[in-house]
């Protein structure tokens, strides 16, 4: 009995470490290779640490005037073929993202709330708008791009924001209408007894509920703007850059793909949204422990 | 009605219905509450209280039918616009604001000023003993302290009228004897008019002014305590009110006006004389304390086997055999055992006679009016 247990801890823990291998390999190699030298980049039998580490795929991502004058003086340098900096994509990337962001939660969560207090739309509605999302985006994109010239959009921030706030809007419904369920109608009842009108009850009571799933929802919403590739490379010809956008252009003449400036980028790339994620890991652990009485 | 003083009325409710669904929740409902009244509905649950109160409250939107508070149509003015308090049976604190925020809240939103505020609000956590816990979080409260809190928290707005919705139901029995006094007491002691939601007819009683029994979304009776326990107006009142249950006896009606008779099994040929009851089958019913039980036999009585006895206490109820029905009786603890056999009986005068087709009850003593 008590060796059939000891097995078991060891079966779980085991289970754990490949998980957690498995999730977090892709990152120690990102990382990896964004400190190695062109010339490690693609080696095999393959690197896993650099001995020779080096900043220059950092300085090609933000400076890369002085990259290519850093290379100049080095042997057997590097055709770099650069678009431009890097600084560009990060701007359009945080326009795009935070303002999709915030138009999805907005709207998401005044219908969810219409959906939840109202019955809006009927029983099976909430199941309805979900099926927006069953259709792969490769799908639809191809009208998407001639509706979006048609509408002078192509290639503006205001254009692709509109497209992130469509596609993101029914997961920002279908996960703050599930938190707004979860507080009692009565706690609005009550507040309206006491002479509130009902957006000013929503405002007061409930929305201070349901703020860390609000947040929740928003981190999640962020996350799939900020990588989001395909919409951003059909309804865009330069004028608007997305960090993914910026990876897929470091190419060069000589040598194919640059694997260390796409990590080093992509490093860079996780940075916001690991920093907003620390900082609403609060509300997000706290998750859904609202304490209301129920029934 | 109409044009009538309404000086005294605080509520009306005029032909009040609502469906939902194509099921008629309540039905036509008329209801008046006095100023200074406490009125119970009473029912079981499902039979349209609880949605009446919601009508009320301007949660739901009657069918049909008006609501008037003061004697001005309020059927369409908004739940906040109605200066109605409600108790909710879950009391909904705001379980992350403390006691002290919850009961400035309504205040607050009504925008009182600061002063009048905090002197309101210290004023009524004094009368219900909330001193101590003004700093605590709605969230730390246990169900009695919650309850005193959500009255207190409705209480300080001075609701012209105020709902209390099945207030006591999730507390225990023990808590609810000795807050059925203090609930009272604050109502009479502020001159409160008062609503009360209810399915437990002990509560209804022992506070009510008046109690309206609801039954299937009608209004059966709305009579005094006394009146709706011994002068049901039908079947229904009669069975929902009173523990142990009133006992309903066969009988067979013969004859009618003044030479109209009933008997069961102990009496036979009674003058029974009431208004209006068909000849044929019907029932009789009697309460448990009417009957009596004797060791020997007496004029009139018959002999019974106990199947059962519940001890209540201070009294004993014992479940005899009488003919085909069985009767509960109530006895000193003591009195007599399983299986014994006693000898009852009981007087006409303290029983009802049913119509077994509409349910309506007769009372002797309208034999006595007619005669």
């Amino acid at each position: 009995m008590r060796e059939q247990k000891t097995w078991q801890t060891v079966l779980k823990r085991t289970a754990v470490i490949v998980a957690a291998v498995f999730a977090f390999f892709p990152i120690y190699w990102l990382i990896s290779t964004s400190f190695k030298p062109f010339d490690e980049w693609a080696n095999w039998p393959p690197i896993w640490l650099t001995d020779n580490p080096t900043l220059q795929n950092y300085r090609i991502v933000f400076f890369p005037d002085l990259a290519r004058e850093f290379a100049a003086q080095q042997e057997g340098s590097l055709d770099y073929k650069v678009s431009g900096s890097a600084w560009n994509a990060f701007k359009g990337s945080a326009i795009v993202s935070v303002a999709a962001t915030i138009i999805s939660v907005a709207f998401g969560t005044l219908a969810a709330y219409s959906i939840v207090r109202f019955k809006t739309g009927g029983k099976n509605y909430p199941f309805q708008f979900l099926t927006v999302r069953m259709v792969p985006p490769i799908a639809v994109v191809v009208p998407m791009v001639v509706l979006f010239s048609i509408l002078k959009l192509s290639d503006t921030y205001f254009g692709l924001i509109l497209a992130y706030s469509a596609f993101t809007l029914p997961f920002s419904i279908w996960m703050i209408r599930s938190f707004i369920d979860d507080v009692p109608a009565e706690l609005e009842g009550a507040a309206m007894i006491h002479g509130m009108g009902q957006f000013r009850a929503f405002l007061t009571v409930t929305l201070p509920l349901v703020k860390g799933g609000i947040l929740s929802t928003a981190l999640f919403i962020f996350i799939l703007n900020w990588s989001e590739f395909l919409f951003a490379l059909v309804l865009t010809a330069g004028n608007v850059v997305t960090v993914t956008l910026q990876v897929a252009n470091y190419v060069s003449a000589s040598s194919g793909k640059l694997y260390g400036v796409q990590a080093a980028m992509g490093t860079i790339s996780t940075i916001p949204v690991i920093v907003f994620g620390y900082m609403i890991q609060r509300h997000i652990v706290r998750g859904l422990t609202f304490g209301a009485i129920k029934r | 009605m109409k044009g009538a003083d309404t000086g005294d009325v605080k509520l009306e409710l005029r032909s009040l219905r609502k469906v939902f669904d194509g099921v008629e929740a309540v039905k036509e409902s008329n209801l008046i509450l006095k100023r200074g009244e406490f009125l119970s509905l009473l029912g079981p649950s499902g039979c349209g209280k609880s949605t009446t109160l919601a009508m009320i409250a301007g949660f739901l939107e009657p069918t049909s039918g008006e609501i008037l508070i003061d004697g001005k149509p309020v059927t369409h003015v908004p739940v906040q616009k109605r200066r109605i308090g409600l108790v909710f049976q879950d009391y909904a604190i705001f379980t992350k604001m403390s006691v002290r925020k919850n009961l400035l809240f309504g205040l607050e939103a009504q925008k009182v000023p600061r002063a009048e505020r905090e002197k309101t609000v210290d004023e009524f956590a004094e009368k219900l003993d909330l001193k101590g816990l003004m700093k605590a979080r709605g969230g730390e409260l246990n169900m009695s302290e919650m309850q005193r809190v959500a009255l207190a928290r409705v209480l300080v707005t001075k609701p012209e009228l105020l709902l209390l919705d099945e207030p006591m139901s999730n507390l225990d029995a023990a808590l609810r004897a000795s807050l059925r006094g203090e609930l009272k007491r604050i109502q009479k002691d502020l001159g409160q008019t008062v609503l009360y939601v209810t399915h437990d007819q002990i509560e209804a009683m022992s506070m009510s002014d008046r109690i309206a029994v609801m039954n299937f979304g009608e209004n059966l009776q709305i009579a005094s305590p006394d009146d709706i326990y011994h002068r049901p107006k039908n079947r229904f009142v009669a069975e929902f009110i009173g523990d142990p249950p009133i006992n309903m006896i066969s009988c067979t009606v013969t004859g009618s006006g003044r030479s109209q008779r009933v008997s069961t099994e102990v009496h036979k040929d009674i003058p029974f004389e009431t208004k209006v009851v068909s000849p044929g089958d019907h029932v009789l019913g009697i309460r448990a304390h009417h009957i009596v039980a004797a060791h020997e036999a007496f004029h009139g009585s018959i002999a019974a086997v106990v199947k059962l006895v519940e001890n209540f206490g201070s009294e004993h109820v014992l479940h005899v055999t009488y003919g085909q029905d069985l009767l509960t009786v109530m006895v000193q603890p003591g009195f007599a055992r399983e299986g014994d056999e006693v000898h009852v009986s009981f007087d006409l005068k303290d029983a009802h006679l049913v119509d077994r087709n509409s349910g309506a009850i007769y009372h002797p003593d309208e034999r006595e009016a007619a005669a």
